[in-house]
């Protein structure tokens, strides 16, 4: 073998160096390249927003996602859409809206299971993004507890059913259904118990809290029409903090008590869940991205043909 | 043995639990070269320093040469510098006032000082704008002094020898008081607990300001009592309006965020404070807090006070200075799991401006940022400042002097760059396995930095660099 020049062996030390110092990340992505993004192709992003000690040794996980795509993205339950263990799988959406939606649904991991971690899975534009869930950092914690101004969750519920509050709401008992193309009226009961000061200005009359509603799961399109008794009130808002979307199907509770109804009609046969989020977003201590305060409620609905 | 340069620069700062490390190897992106060469860069300096050390060492090898001591050579130094905060009752979570409190954690300190942790101030050497107002940053020959008194066995010298500890404020004093006495205004926020652990708070309630006349503001300090400082992650004060509707309409009378030291307006400017307005507070707590002496307990009546010096009455200026956010709204905010990310932001003036500060924001996953500016006319762009080792328990609102602030012609655009590590090499990172995108919690991620601008018209700006132009002269004269 011939001598190696001294020369050569520097180079190669200090491209040693380099290639040491340089690393491809081991993260779920592809490479993204500092260029404007495109309105559509690029993966939904799964959040987990934040858990909450129940108290009773059982912890709720809730999530949301990030869409950045200017349409929506439909991923059915199944191996691209799933929780792992699989007896927390079912309740996450299968519509992904786009814009930052967060605590869009909950899961309770019992205190049998102690620090189980549940993993979100959502396969879309050919990549996998996971998100992990459990009673883990404190800077991820929630609680229920009132805001400084007063605000708590609200609480909602289906006609004669019991009463929820929190991402993990309540999921309707009873499955209504309805023929492809009939108009069904969806409603749910509503209250606000924040109690906040009065004298402030702000807060000199209850304030009006919110119900939007959003197709979460099934295999069609669900038009919703404005019920007489909950008219829309916003189309095309600016987003929250430009980035959870305004629902064209926003209706307003004055005062914070009382129903929220719209009419929604189904494209094909199959299985629907329908997703209603009562906020009081319209206090000055409560907001979407701050985790709190909001409630989720859900009805399934199968239509036939 | 007169108190050091950093005697009136203390405010509430948080300490690092834990050691953090520079790996060479590292677990970054391709297009994220910026933290590579950073932390390369680090473990260079670094490596200097330590081998600075060893050549003070070395020297010390002659028989002539005397070792390193406490007594003699590091005293000073730690007097001046460190136990502001290390001392009992101050935020530091150790004592640093004598020898004996100092040698246990000798190498430590060594560590944190080679590595430019302490004292807290980042703010990269050789790049851009070096001339700041409350600058803690430590010298290079203080480093190595430090370096090498550890290598050579941290001895203590002759106890007689050390000068006194210097007279140092009181752990509650203004950081001002000994600049400008005590403030004219102090308006405290109502009190409320702050829960051991839990979601952040947001708490936004009004005041009155108590002001009965518009008036220009010398300087401003947001201050938590006591154990707040490590729970308060910001306190933002706003003049703010109620109409009959509810709706509140604000602007800025400071910002405050962890261990900001508070801002000083320069002579010569304006920056209103208006009369018969309330104020709104907007005070951000993280239950359980962040840092080393983070008490992880509730906190009862927790209160910011915010300390207001104010000019004379007579005092008037029609350059106006005012403080805003200005956006990194280039680039997602989406931080992967494991990965990194960077934003930018583009921002510029149809009017002659000074930029009088800079403070970068973001939470637990930004680690570095950067102020540069962009000359359209001539195509060059300019360093102004680079913090590549930013703490979210540190955001200092870099005040440049007077005699140094930049000073822009209209167009002239600010570019400003920001880097997230969510990568295990973060050490303040909570979960390196979740996503991170924009929110206000502390475990969510913002991006947007805080800049104080003198709005000039065409005639001051002219003015103000001829100015600065004959004093260079000058001061270039002198030195021949």
């Amino acid at each position: 073998m011939g001598r190696v020049s001294t020369k050569v062996i520097g180079v190669f030390t200090v491209w040693l160096a380099v290639a040491m110092t340089l690393s491809i990340a081991d993260a779920q992505q592809v490479e993204r390249p500092l260029r404007p993004s495109p309105s559509q192709g690029l993966a939904v992003i799964p959040f987990m927003e934040g858990w909450y000690d129940n108290g009773d040794g059982s912890t709720t996980v809730s999530f949301g996602y990030h869409n950045r795509n200017k349409v929506n993205v439909v991923v059915p339950l199944g191996s691209e859409n799933r929780i792992e263990p699989a007896q927390f799988d079912g309740l996450q959406p299968e519509i992904f809206f786009p814009g930052r939606h967060p605590g869009v649904f909950a899961i309770v991991i019992p205190a049998s299971l102690g620090d189980e971690t549940a993993w979100w899975h959502i396969t879309s534009a050919s990549e996998e993004l996971s998100v992990p869930g459990e009673r883990g950092s404190t800077a991820y914690e929630l609680d229920r507890n009132p805001r400084p101004q007063g605000s708590v969750q609200p609480v909602i519920w289906f006609s004669d059913e019991k009463r929820g509050s929190g991402p993990e709401g309540v999921v309707a008992s009873a499955t209504k259904t309805v023929s492809v193309g009939a108009q069904l009226t969806l409603e749910v009961w509503t209250e606000d118990p924040s109690v906040r000061d009065a004298s402030d200005p702000r807060f000199a009359k209850p304030l009006d809290t919110n119900v939007s509603w959003y197709i979460h799961q099934g295999p069609g399109v669900v038009s919703f029409t404005e019920h007489p008794s909950s008219p829309f009130t916003v189309k095309g808002g600016p987003p929250v903090r430009g980035l959870i979307p305004v629902a064209d199907t926003r209706v307003s509770i004055p005062g914070g008590v009382g129903p929220a109804r719209v009419v929604a009609s189904f494209s094909q046969p199959g299985v629907y869940m329908i997703r209603a989020r009562l906020d009081n977003w319209n206090a000055s201590d409560s907001d979407g991205l701050d985790q709190c305060c909001w409630t989720n409620a859900y009805q399934r609905v199968r239509v036939v043909p | 043995m007169t108190c050091g340069k950093y005697c009136t620069v203390f405010p509430h700062p948080g300490v690092f639990s834990g050691i953090r490390s520079t790996p060479i190897l590292g677990n970054k992106t391709v297009i994220n070269m910026r933290n590579c060469n950073t932390d390369f860069y680090r473990v260079i300096r670094l490596a200097l320093v330590i081998y600075m050390g060893f050549q003070a060492q070395a020297a010390l090898a002659d028989d002539s040469a005397e070792p390193l001591t406490y007594a003699d050579d590091v005293a000073s130094i730690i007097n001046e510098n460190c136990v502001i905060c290390h001392r009992a009752g101050g935020i530091g979570p150790m004592a640093l006032t004598n020898y004996e409190e100092v040698r246990p954690w000798a190498p430590l300190i060594q560590l944190k000082v080679a590595n430019r942790e302490m004292p807290p101030y980042s703010y990269d050497h050789d790049i851009g704008i070096q001339e700041l107002q409350g600058d803690w940053r430590l010298p290079e020959e203080d480093i190595a002094i430090v370096v090498a008194w550890v290598n050579q066995g941290s001895l203590p010298g002759d106890a007689s020898e050390i000068a006194s500890t210097p007279n140092l404020p009181s752990l509650d004093e203004w950081n001002f008081a000994p600049q400008f006495g005590q403030p004219d205004i102090v308006l405290g926020s109502n009190p409320i607990d702050v829960p051991a652990s839990g979601n952040d708070l947001w708490d936004k309630h009004f005041i009155a300001s108590g002001l009965t006349k518009d008036r220009c503001i010398k300087a401003m300090q947001v201050k938590p009592r006591g154990d707040a400082k490590t729970v308060v992650h910001h306190a933002n004060t706003y003049f703010a309006t109620i109409n009959d509707d509810g709706i509140v309409e604000r602007r800025p009378v400071t910002e405050y965020a962890m261990g900001k030291w508070g801002e000083i307006i320069p002579e010569g400017v304006c920056r209103k404070a208006f009369a018969d307005i309330m104020i709104q507070w907007d005070i951000h707590m993280y239950p359980g807090g962040l840092g080393g002496t983070a008490p992880g307990a509730v906190i009862e009546d927790n209160v910011v006070e915010l300390g207001i010096w104010l000019h004379p009455e007579e005092y008037e200026s029609n350059i106006v200075q005012d403080l805003a956010t200005y956006q990194l709204d280039q680039g997602e905010l989406f931080i992967p799991p494991h990965g990194t990310a960077m934003t930018q932001g583009f921002h510029s003036f149809d009017h002659p401006v000074r930029i009088d500060s800079f403070q970068p924001h973001g939470h637990l996953r930004m680690r570095s940022a950067s102020l540069e500016i962009f000359y359209p006319a001539t195509g060059r762009t300019e360093s102004i400042s680079s913090i590549s080792n930013w703490s979210a328990t540190w955001h200092h609102s870099h005040l440049f002097e007077p005699d140094s602030a930049p000073l822009l012609p209209a167009g002239a655009v600010l570019v400003i760059k920001q880097w997230y590590d969510n990568t295990e090499n973060n050490p303040n990172n909570p979960d390196p396995r979740q996503w991170v995108g924009w929110g206000q919690r502390t475990a969510d991620e913002m991006s947007h930095a805080w800049i104080a601008v003198s709005h000039l018209d065409e005639e001051t700006f002219q003015t103000l660099l001829a100015e600065r132009e004959n004093k260079n002269q000058e001061d270039s004269t002198a030195t021949d």
